[in-house]
C-alpha cells in the first residue's frame, strides 16, 4: 500500500517539476531575450517599486505559450458559464455579442453635448451650402440582454438623438433598416470584435447609396450589390477580435472575416492625399491604394479589420480616376472603414474624417468644406468620435 | 513578490528549490540561501524597506542575546523584553499609525505638520514574529539563536513573510536548524501551495471584481447587489487570506518546514466565538498568549474580563490597518463575544432550529464585520449597511442585480462549497472505499487546478493580496 502512494508521489513530483522546470527554462529565455526592455526600464524607473512591478508585466506579457493559456482561461469561462469576463471589461450579450462594459464615461456623455453641438452645426453649414447631410448612428450591440446600466454606450448615443432629433437634421435610422432587411444584430457586430462583418458593411454601402439617390445624388450603377462572384473575389479569414484577446477562442467561437476583392481591381486608379499637410500618400489599385495591399500578406499579426484606408490619421481624400460618381465628405469612426472602402469604387472622391484622431489646431471639416464642392455630407457613427468632431 | 504571480511561480520558485535541494546536504548553507532568497522575495516589492526589516532583525537578534546572556537576572531581562516591545512597537507605530494619529490629532485642532510615510508591506506579520522570537526566548519556549542568519531566517522566510501566518518562535526554533524533508511531504507541500494559488486566483479574484463593483457604486446599487457585493467580498477575504495561508503552509513542507494551520472553515462556525477559533488562527492565538493571558485572561472577575476583551478587540482591529473602520470592526466583534459570553450563547440554544437559526445569525454578524472592514469610511460602511437593509431609496432589486447574480451563481455555489469541508470528507470517504484511488484523483486535479491557476495568472493585472497591506 504505501509503495502505491509513492509512486502516485513520485509520478505527481515528476509532472510538477516538469512543468515548473519548463516554465523557468522557456521564461527565463524570453526574458533574455527581452533584456534591451529590463534595462530600458531601469533607465526609466531606477531601482523602485515601479521597477519591479513593470517587469512582472514584463515577464507576464511575454510568458511562454501566452495565447495558449489565454485560451485556457476562456475556456474555463465558458464552462463557468460566465458572461462578464476580465475585470468588469466585457460583457456577452444573450446573442453571443460580446460588448465593453461601462465604456462610457462620464466624460464621454459630456461629449455626447459637444458632438451633438458639432452635429448641428455641420448640418446648418450644409443647409447654408445646398448639399445634403445625413447623420448615420449605427444600431447598439447591446441587444437589451444587458442591463444598461452595465453596458452604457446607449446614454451616449441616446444623448445626441434627443439633442438632434427635433432640429431637422437627416437622420438614417440603421437600427429599422436591418429589421427590414431581416438583419440580425449577431450578423451585422462581429461577436469578437467591436466592429461590422464585412457583409453588415457592404450593407451600410448600400444604404447611403440608396438615401443618397434619394436626395438626388447619383452614385451610379457600379454600387456594390453584395457577394457577386463576378465582380468579387472573396476571400476568407478566421479574426480572434479585439473583445475577446483576453478570452481566446473557446470562449466565444471566432469571427470569419470576408475580403471582397474587385475581380477588375487592374483597370481602376486611386489617388491618396493627406488633407493637413496637402501631402501626397499614395496611388494605384484598389488592393494598394484603399486595402494597403492586406490580402497579400499572411494571416499572422494581421488584424484584418482596421487596416483598411489609414488608421490613426485625421483627414485625407481619396481620388477614384476611373468615377464620375459623387464627391463626398465622410466623417466616421473605424465602424465604418470598409463601408466607405466599398464606396470609393464608385465615387470620384471621398474626403475621409476620423475625429478621434485631431491635429492640433486644424480644423478638418471646415477646411474641407472650404476646399471643395461636396455633393453630400455623411456621418457614420458607431463609436464615440472623440472631444469634438471639428478637432481640438 | 506575490506568490500569484508568474516571476514567482516561473522564476523565483524553481530557483529557489533549485538551490535549497542542490545544497541538500549542508544545513547552514540551505538556511543562507534561503534567507536570501527571502530578502530577494522582500525587496522585489519593496526595495528600500528591506533595510528595515534588516534592522529589526539585528536588533531583535542582539535583545534575544541580551536576555541569554542575562538569563540570571530578572531586572535584566526585565528590561530587555521592555526594550523589545517599545522598539517594535515603535517600528510599527512610525510606519503604520503615526500618519493616522497626526491626522486625528490635527482634527481636534492640534498644529502638526501632516506625515506622509508609505506602509511597508507585511510590517505587522513580521514585527509580531520578531516580537514572538525574543517573549519565547524570555519565556524559555525555545532556544535563543546564536547565529543572527537563523533569527533572520526566522523573521524574513519568504513563505510567511508578508500576510502570515505569523509562525510563533516557539513552533519552528527546533526546525531552523533540524528539520526533515520527504518526498511524501514535499508532494503534499505542492498540493497545498497549488490549492492555495487556485483559491487566490480563481476564487478570490473573481469576487473581488463583484466586491469591488458594488463597494465602489453602492450609491446607486440596489439591496441586492448591495448583498451579493457584500456575500462576494465576505469570500473574497477568506479565499485571498486562506489561499495565501495555505500556499505558505505548502511553501514551508516543500523546503521541511512545518507552520501551524491557520484557518479552520471560518464560514461553518456555530457562533462568533468559534469563528475566531477558526479564523486567522495565528493571530487570535497570538493576542491570547501574549495579550489576553497576560492579561488575566477569562479567570478573572467580570469588570476585568470585559477590560480584557476590550483591550485585545481594539488591538485586533487596529492591527489590521491605521483607520476608524478597523477600529470599529474590532469593537464590533468586541460587543458580540461580550454577549455571547457574558449571556451564555450559544450554548443557551437547545432546538436544532434556534441552532440554525444561531449559525445563520453568526454569519450575518460576520458579513456585516466584513462591510465595516472594506469600507473606505464608517459613513460608507454606514450607507453600505443602510442599501443593504433597504432603507434607501434605491430599488430593492434591479436588473443590474439579477444580472451579476445569474452570472456568478456557478461561482458561489463553488464557493460555498469550497468554504466548507465536504470535498475533504467525500475524499476521506473515498480513500476508505478504494484506497490510493483518492491520491490519483487528487494528483490530476491538482495539476489541472495548477495549469488553470496559470492561465488566470498569465490574465491578471498586478492583484496583490488583502493581508499584504496590514
Amino acid at each position: 500500500m504505501k509503495k502505491q502512494v509513492s509512486t502516485n508521489s513520485i509520478c505527481f513530483l515528476f509532472v510538477f517539476l516538469f512543468i515548473l522546470s519548463m516554465g523557468f527554462l522557456l521564461n527565463l529565455r524570453n526574458l533574455v531575450q527581452n533584456r534591451g526592455t529590463v534595462y530600458e526600464i531601469y533607465l526609466e524607473e531606477g531601482y523602485s517599486k515601479a521597477y519591479f512591478e513593470k517587469i512582472d508585466n514584463l515577464y507576464r506579457e511575454n510568458v511562454n505559450k501566452k495565447d495558449k493559456w489565454i485560451e485556457m482561461y476562456g475556456a474555463v469561462q465558458r464552462l463557468l458559464g460566465r458572461s462578464i469576463i476580465g475585470n468588469m471589461e466585457y460583457v456577452k450579450n444573450e446573442n453571443g455579442l460580446i460588448n465593453f462594459m461601462l465604456n462610457i464615461d462620464a466624460q464621454d456623455i459630456v461629449n455626447a453635448d459637444v458632438i451633438s453641438n458639432d452635429l448641428l452645426t455641420l448640418n446648418s453649414v450644409c443647409r447654408e451650402k445646398g448639399i445634403p447631410f445625413f447623420y448615420v448612428p449605427l444600431p447598439l450591440r447591446n441587444d437589451g440582454s444587458v442591463p444598461s446600466g452595465l453596458v452604457n454606450a446607449n446614454l451616449y448615443f441616446e444623448k445626441i438623438r434627443k439633442n438632434i432629433e427635433n432640429e431637422e437634421v437627416s437622420i438614417v435610422n440603421v437600427a429599422n433598416l436591418l429589421k427590414i432587411e431581416k438583419m440580425p444584430l449577431e450578423k451585422f457586430y462581429m461577436k469578437t470584435d467591436v466592429h461590422l462583418t464585412t457583409e453588415a458593411e457592404i450593407l451600410i454601402a448600400n444604404i447611403l447609396a440608396k438615401v443618397l439617390q434619394d436626395k438626388g445624388v447619383n452614385i451610379g450603377e457600379e454600387l456594390i450589390t453584395g457577394t457577386d462572384d463576378s465582380r468579387y473575389n472573396m476571400h476568407s479569414h478566421k479574426l480572434l477580435g479585439n473583445l475577446a484577446r483576453s478570452v481566446g477562442k473557446y470562449y466565444n467561437g471566432v469571427d470569419i472575416f470576408n475580403e471582397y476583392i474587385p475581380v477588375d481591381d487592374r483597370n481602376t486608379m486611386f489617388i491618396m492625399k493627406d488633407l493637413v499637410s496637402d501631402n501626397f500618400l499614395k496611388d494605384g489599385i484598389y488592393s494598394h491604394v484603399v486595402m494597403n495591399n492586406y490580402d497579400d500578406l499572411g494571416d499572422e499579426n494581421l488584424y484584418w479589420v482596421t487596416n483598411y484606408l489609414r488608421f490613426g490619421q485625421y483627414a485625407y481624400n481619396i481620388e477614384n480616376k476611373q468615377s464620375d460618381g459623387p464627391n463626398l465628405l465622410i466623417i466616421a469612426d473605424s465602424c465604418g472603414y470598409r463601408a466607405i472602402a466599398f464606396l470609393t469604387l464608385c465615387c470620384r472622391n471621398i474626403t475621409f474624417i476620423d475625429p478621434r484622431f485631431p491635429v492640433k489646431g486644424i480644423n478638418a471639416i471646415e477646411n474641407a468644406m472650404d476646399q471643395y464642392n461636396y455633393d453630400a455630407v455623411i456621418c457614420l457613427h458607431g463609436y464615440p468620435l472623440g472631444d469634438s468632431l471639428y478637432g481640438k | 513578490m506575490i506568490f500569484s504571480n508568474m516571476v514567482f511561480i516561473f522564476f523565483a520558485l524553481p530557483l529557489a528549490l533549485g538551490g535549497y535541494y542542490l545544497l541538500r546536504s549542508w544545513r547552514t548553507a540551505q538556511n543562507v540561501w534561503l534567507l536570501l532568497i527571502s530578502l530577494f522575495f522582500y525587496a522585489w516589492g519593496e526595495p528600500y524597506f528591506v533595510l528595515l526589516m534588516i534592522l529589526s532583525i539585528t536588533i531583535n537578534y542582539i535583545l534575544g542575546i541580551l536576555i541569554s546572556l542575562y538569563r540570571q537576572d530578572e531586572r535584566v531581562i526585565r528590561i530587555v523584553l521592555t526594550l523589545n516591545v517599545l522598539f517594535n512597537m515603535g517600528l510599527l507605530f512610525i510606519f503604520k499609525y503615526l500618519g493616522f494619529t497626526v491626522f486625528n490629532l490635527q482634527k481636534i485642532g492640534i498644529p502638526l505638520a501632516t506625515v506622509n510615510i508609505v506602509l511597508p508591506i507585511g510590517i505587522s506579520f513580521y514585527t509580531f514574529q520578531a516580537m514572538s522570537y525574543v517573549i519565547d526566548v524570555y519565556r524559555g519556549d525555545g532556544e535563543v539563536q546564536k547565529n543572527p542568519l537563523n533569527v533572520g531566517l526566522y523573521i524574513a522566510f519568504f513563505p510567511q513573510l508578508i500576510a502570515g501566518p505569523i509562525v510563533r518562535y516557539s513552533t519552528i526554533a527546533e526546525q531552523i536548524t533540524h528539520r526533515i524533508e520527504n518526498i511524501d511531504d514535499f508532494c503534499v507541500g505542492i498540493k497545498r501551495f497549488v490549492y492555495g494559488l487556485s483559491k487566490k486566483l480563481l476564487l478570490a479574484n473573481s469576487f473581488a471584481t463583484f466586491a469591488d463593483y458594488a463597494f465602489n457604486n453602492i450609491s446607486r446599487s440596489s439591496t441586492l447587489t448591495a448583498w451579493i457585493g457584500a456575500l462576494c467580498y465576505s469570500f473574497q477575504i477568506f479565499f485571498d487570506f486562506s489561499g495565501y495561508s495555505d500556499m505558505a503552509i505548502g511553501l514551508g513542507k516543500m523546503f521541511g518546514f512545518q507552520f501551524l494551520e491557520n484557518f479552520d472553515y471560518p464560514y461553518i462556525s456555530k457562533s462568533v466565538s468559534e469563528f475566531w477559533r477558526r479564523w486567522h488562527i495565528s493571530l487570535g492565538t497570538w493576542f491570547r498568549d501574549y495579550v489576553y493571558f497576560p492579561l488575566g485572561g477569562s479567570r478573572v472577575d467580570k469588570k476585568r474580563l470585559f477590560f480584557n476583551l476590550l483591550v485585545v478587540w481594539f488591538l485586533t482591529g487596529v492591527w489590521h490597518g491605521a483607520n476608524w473602520t478597523f477600529v470599529v470592526w474590532g469593537l464590533w466583534y468586541f460587543m458580540i463575544l461580550c454577549f455571547e459570553k457574558f449571556f451564555g450563547y450559544p450554548e443557551r440554544v437547545r432546538s436544532d432550529f434556534g441552532k440554525f437559526i444561531y449559525r445563520i445569525f453568526t454569519l450575518l454578524c460576520v458579513v456585516i464585520g466584513w462591510i465595516i472592514f472594506r469600507a473606505p469610511s464608517l459613513p460608507a460602511a454606514v450607507d453600505y449597511l443602510k442599501t443593504m437593509a433597504g432603507v434607501t431609496p434605491t430599488p430593492l432589486i434591479d436588473d443590474i442585480g439579477i444580472f451579476i447574480l445569474k452570472d456568478l451563481i456557478l461561482l458561489l455555489i463553488i464557493g460555498a462549497i469550497a468554504s466548507t469541508p465536504i470535498i475533504k470528507k467525500i475524499g476521506i470517504k473515498i480513500e476508505k472505499k478504494a484506497p490510493g484511488l483518492c491520491s490519483v484523483i487528487s494528483s490530476v486535479g491538482i495539476v489541472m487546478l495548477f495549469c488553470i491557476s496559470i492561465s488566470y495568472s498569465v490574465n491578471a493585472r498586478y492583484n496583490p493580496f488583502i493581508y499584504f497591506n496590514f
